[in-house]
């Protein structure tokens, strides 16, 4: 792993300092951004003539529909939105990769057990279904119970021909399984029109580790020269005329993330440049396909840091350029910047403007991290009339970009040809491969929509994967999803029930409504709280701002009579604070949210600075305690509310729950907010008073926590905090006469000590929660995808420095998956930055002191002593620091 | 590993059984073992630690999932995921034998262990007679 060097405080660690973004944040109210987007596309564009263009083509296709084997006619056979299509897609993503029969014949089972597969529509897919899918589903046994011998060969021979069922839809997607396949393909398919252009996609996962960005590398320089050759013979056409690349970034650098700027901008860079230079060599286009949201700032740095590489070494080359995504909100700064960039080092762009990919996920990361809007339009039509008016954008900058539209979408295409020509600017359209093949039919049949049957001279270049089968998968599904969505262009054309004119319906409108609600709203009546994106400079600044100022005090530790004072005042404040309305404490914890909620930066460098926590560990636990103090407030108001109860007339029957008495909080220093602020919050709303013991490691934290409560107007009585050590504090306050109950979150063993001195006191019997620790395990089984589980596995175990109560300790690989899975998880862990949590950068923390430290070095000690004999599939790095 | 600042980096070994677990290691370091045949043994034996605060399971086999997690004695199972990050009111968070006594922090039976209870009952034809009963 990287050690992170620079013991001085600064978040990149370097003399590469980036002080300002170069767009709008991304998280910005999308109305304006949409009206804005509207009015400047409006400006520009005949929508009923757009119609009237756009119109014979769909109904051509839908006359003429596309072949049986398409992935338009499959979808609607079996809609992902019904268990078949469901299952089909499913099943896409993981049959191939199963490596071994018997869980195959499970996955298959359990798929195939779910839908119904006796489709009556013709065509080949259909058959396929009735005699091998429909088969399968009555020989299967169920799912992961395999029935007798007889039962499992009949199962074989289904899941072979699952498996060339999926094999043949993948096959509609992969121009070839190697670049040199692919080209063949590519020539073969440009007898039929001269104006065919291809850019080139090798598959893959993004890299986890740097031999899979090694083999990935390799790939593109392999592609690159094949197309160099193949371009040799007409050297003189220019990157728009020729076949080009597209290249991710992600797999080509195991760290392709903002807080790892340092090692993308040393690391990745210069690859990235060979490349580059390969392709400017034989002018050729070759394109950075867009990635996700919080990539989009990197992913200016390095193009930037390219561009300069391009001036000054071949300024001639006229093929580089990068993919927009129009769904982001950011998209038409982002188009201006990078022209502005153009044009600062001279160089034409070939720019390819995308509605997007990754929607979805977009979605879900943003209600995740409680962000404070979507980066993304949150209607379809929203990311339509962006794309226009980035279109617009795009074909006005003449000197700057060669635009490529990549689209299906035949109204959008339609507005593309009108846009240029009233521009008079060049373009390109592209497609990708096995989609939208009827639309383009019909434009290469029918020209540019202006009405005249002559045959298209526009050029379309079809983006074209290249790999093995098995490769494909993740872009399968993606292309699966896309093509099933209700709200895609793909689907409602394939679907007769959709009238052409909603079809080709303006999308410049603006919808003021909408059915997804805000990320802070996802879990009303209760507010989520509020996260940040770390990548975002304006939202980090403030953190780091803390950093600088926050002071991390150090009490000195209580002595036991001080506990035992602190139990009695507490003991007497009880009966008042008991008798306090619910609701006004329910109202107190939420006036404390949200006043955490203000101080977020605060605490969080208190975290960094006091528990070592990294600053993603560190927000996520100041979110933790917001929602548990927003969350005992609701449910209090829930439990305490009084319960009628049944029964015979002339009795009125009523229960209610009412605080016990004096609690004590006994809490760790891994999580010395969330856990502290949840055990104490959940024992003062339910009407207990509190004496809380901060962990003797973190006690700085807890004690502004409790601050923040009692200015929100809990009685200093009845919460007090009391530092100090467990053996001693802790231990005079469990033994304390008046103790109603003791809610402990630690190591099982402490717990025990507690169980046992509350059982010798005399008097009432109290109650303990203990939340304890965990041998915390993982299966997995070889349906799985190496890349994800790599993932979540590095997070479980390593994260936090592994001192997490819920992290991974044991991983049980199945046999079959086993060795490439752990190859992977040794090349990911060596990617980690393992140093100080102050910057940003950093991974794996310390661990929170000399004993933690000793006790770890111990056991890993030990195990590389036992270890050592066992077998590994990779011993060079096995048990290495 | 660096005893000045106390950092130690990511730790993977790789072990021969699931029994050979003795205890939980409070830092980032990970034993492995492989398995083979049927998975529900493996959640036995997983079971027979003692602990039960969360597991991964990882497949695409969905009544795999469902029934792994059925047989498995935790608290917190997440599929095809981490295993870490539990939110409030989301994923209530807790578990069971060595692991702690629940009830889950941030689950709607949290609260109610913080509480005494009490129910009133009230003789309301002591005054007189049953006003309720003789005037419906
Ligand atoms: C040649 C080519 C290259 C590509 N390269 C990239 C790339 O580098 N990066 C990338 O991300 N994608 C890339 N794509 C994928 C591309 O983003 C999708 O294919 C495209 O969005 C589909 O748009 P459409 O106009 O064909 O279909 P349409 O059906 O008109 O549009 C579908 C798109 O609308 C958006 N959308 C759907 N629902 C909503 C909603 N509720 N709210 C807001 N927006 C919504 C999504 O972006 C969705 O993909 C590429 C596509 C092509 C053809």
């Amino acid at each position: 792993m990287i050690y992170s060097a620079n013991p001085e405080f600064s978040p990149f660690g370097s003399d590469i300092k980036r002080i300002i973004m170069r767009l709008p944040q991304p998280y910005r109210e999308e109305l304006a951004i949409v009206r804005r987007n509207v009015a400047s596309a409006a400006a520009v564009l005949d929508w009923p003539q757009i119609i009237d263009a756009a119109r014979p083509w769909v109904t051509a296709v839908r006359d003429n529909p596309p072949p049986f084997w398409a992935m338009e006619s499959l979808l609607k056979e079996y809609p992902i939105s019904k268990p078949e299509g469901l299952a089909l897609m499913r099943l896409a993503e993981a049959l191939l990769r199963v490596p071994d029969s018997a869980t195959a014949i499970a996955l298959t089972a359990d798929q195939l057990g779910r839908a119904n597969f006796d489709g009556t529509g013709d065509g080949m897919m259909s058959r396929l279904s009735n005699s091998v899918i429909g088969l399968s589903k009555k020989t299967l046994p169920e799912a992961d119970h395999p029935s007798g011998l007889f039962g499992k060969l009949g199962a074989k021979t289904v899941v072979a021909a699952t498996v060339r069922a999926v094999q043949l839809l993948a096959k509609q997607f992969v121009l070839g399984q190697t670049i040199e396949e692919a080209l063949a393909e590519a020539k073969s398919q440009r007898k039929e029109s001269d104006y065919l252009r291809f850019s080139f996609d090798m598959l893959g996962e993004g890299a986890r580790t740097m031999e899979d960005a090694d083999r990935y590398f390799a790939s593109y320089e392999h592609a690159i020269k094949n197309l160099a050759k193949a371009h040799a013979a007409s050297p003189t056409q220019g990157p728009e005329d020729s076949d080009g690349i597209s290249i991710k970034l992600s797999a080509l650098h195991p760290r392709y993330e903002d807080a790892q700027r340092d090692r993308v901008m040393n690391e990745l860079v210069p690859r990235v440049w060979q490349l580059c230079e390969m392709a400017a060599a034989a002018q050729i286009n070759l394109t950075i396909d867009a990635e996700e949201v919080d990539r989009l700032e990197l992913s200016l740095d390095v193009f930037e840091a390219l561009l300069k590489q391009v001036q000054a070494k071949c300024p001639q080359w006229r093929g580089f350029g990068l993919a927009l995504q129009a769904y982001q909100t950011r998209c038409l700064e982002l188009i201006e910047h990078v022209g502005a960039l153009a044009r600062q080092y001279n160089v034409r762009l070939m720019c390819r403007l995308v509605k997007g990919a990754y929607w979805d996920s977009e979605i879900k990361r943003a209600q995740e991290m409680g962000l404070p809007a979507y980066p993304v339009f949150t209607h379809k039509q929203h990311s339509d009339s962006s794309y226009l008016a980035c279109a617009a954008s795009l074909l006005k900058q003449k000197d700057v970009f060669f635009p490529q539209f990549a689209t299906h979408n035949a109204g959008t295409i339609a507005a593309i040809f009108q846009m240029a020509k009233q521009f008079d600017a060049p373009f390109e359209l592209q497609r990708l491969h096995g989609m939208g093949t009827g639309v383009y039919r019909e434009i290469f049949r029918s020209g540019s929509g202006s009405g005249n049957r002559e045959k298209s001279t526009q050029t379309v270049r079809i983006y074209a994967p290249v790999g093995s089968h098995g490769d494909l998968l993740a872009y399968l599904v993606r292309r699966l999803l896309e093509n099933g969505a209700n709200s895609s262009f793909v689907h409602q054309l394939s679907d007769d029930t959709v009238d052409i004119d909603e079809l080709l319906a303006t999308p410049l409108t603006v919808a003021e409504t909408t059915d997804l609600p805000l990320p802070k709203d996802i879990l009303l009546p209760r507010v989520n709280s509020a996260g940040v994106d770390l990548t975002v400079e304006s939202m980090r600044a403030p953190l780091l701002a803390a950093y600088a100022s926050v002071q991390v005090a150090h009490p000195a530790d209580a002595s036991a009579q001080q506990a035992a004072d602190a139990m009695r005042t507490a003991h007497a404040a009880f009966t008042a604070w008991r008798d306090v309305p619910v609701a006004n404490r329910a109202m107190m914890l939420r006036r404390a949210a949200d006043a955490m909620q203000a101080e977020l930066p605060r605490f969080c460098a208190l975290l960094v600075k006091e528990a070592l926590k990294t600053w993603g560990d560190a927000v996520s636990e100041v979110r933790e305690a917001i929602d548990f103090l927003r969350y005992y407030a609701d449910e209090a108001e829930r439990i305490c509310a009084p319960i009628k109860l049944p029964g015979p007339t002339g009795e009125d029957n009523v229960l209610r729950l009412h605080g016990r008495g004096v609690w004590v909080c006994i809490s760790p220093w891994n999580f010395p907010l969330a856990i502290f602020m949840g055990q104490v919050a959940a024992a003062l709303v339910t009407g207990n008073a509190v004496v809380a013991k901060p962990a003797e490691q973190t006690p700085a934290v807890a004690i502004e926590a409790v601050s923040l409560l009692h200015a929100a107007g809990v009685p200093v009585d009845a919460l007090q905090v009391i530092t100090g050590l467990g053996e001693t504090v802790g231990a005079a306050l469990v033994a304390h006469e008046k103790v109603a109950g003791v809610v402990f979150t630690g190591s099982t063993q402490v717990a025990k000590i507690i169980q046992r001195s509350l059982a010798n006191k005399d008097g009432p019997i109290v109650p303990l929660i203990a939340e304890t620790g965990g041998i915390n395990a993982m299966l997995v089984d070889s349906t799985a995808l190496p890349e994800h589980v790599a993932d979540g596995v590095v997070q479980s175990a390593f994260r936090s420095a592994g001192q997490r109560c819920s992290a991974l300790r044991l991983l049980c690989l199945h046999e079959e998956v086993a060795d490439k899975v752990i190859h992977m998880l040794h090349g990911a862990a060596k990617e980690l930055t393992v140093g100080a949590t102050q910057h940003l950068a950093t991974d794996v923390g310390p661990l929170i002191d000399s004993d933690a430290f000793a006790g770890i070095s111990a056991h890993v000690e030990r195990l590389n002593s036992v270890g050592a004999a066992l077998p590994r599939p990779d011993s060079g790095a096995t048990g290495r620091g | 590993m660096d005893a000045a600042t106390h950092t130690i980096g990511p730790h993977i070994f790789e072990i021969g059984s699931i029994a050979d677990v003795k205890q939980e290691i409070f830092g980032p370091v990970l034993q492995i073992v492989r398995w083979s045949g049927d998975p529900h043994a493996v959640i036995d034996q997983i079971n027979a630690l003692g602990y039960g605060l969360t597991l991964g399971i990882q497949t695409r086999i969905d009544s795999r999932a469902e029934s792994l997690a059925h047989r498995a004695r935790v608290g917190n199972v997440y599929v095809n995921r981490n295993i870490i990050g539990a939110v409030v009111g989301v994923q209530p968070f807790g578990g069971e034998g060595l692991s702690g006594t629940g009830p889950k922090a941030g689950g709607p039976f949290y609260l109610p262990r913080f509480c005494g209870e009490q129910t009133i009952t009230i003789n309301t034809v002591a005054a007189g007679g049953n006003v309720t009963l003789l005037m419906a």
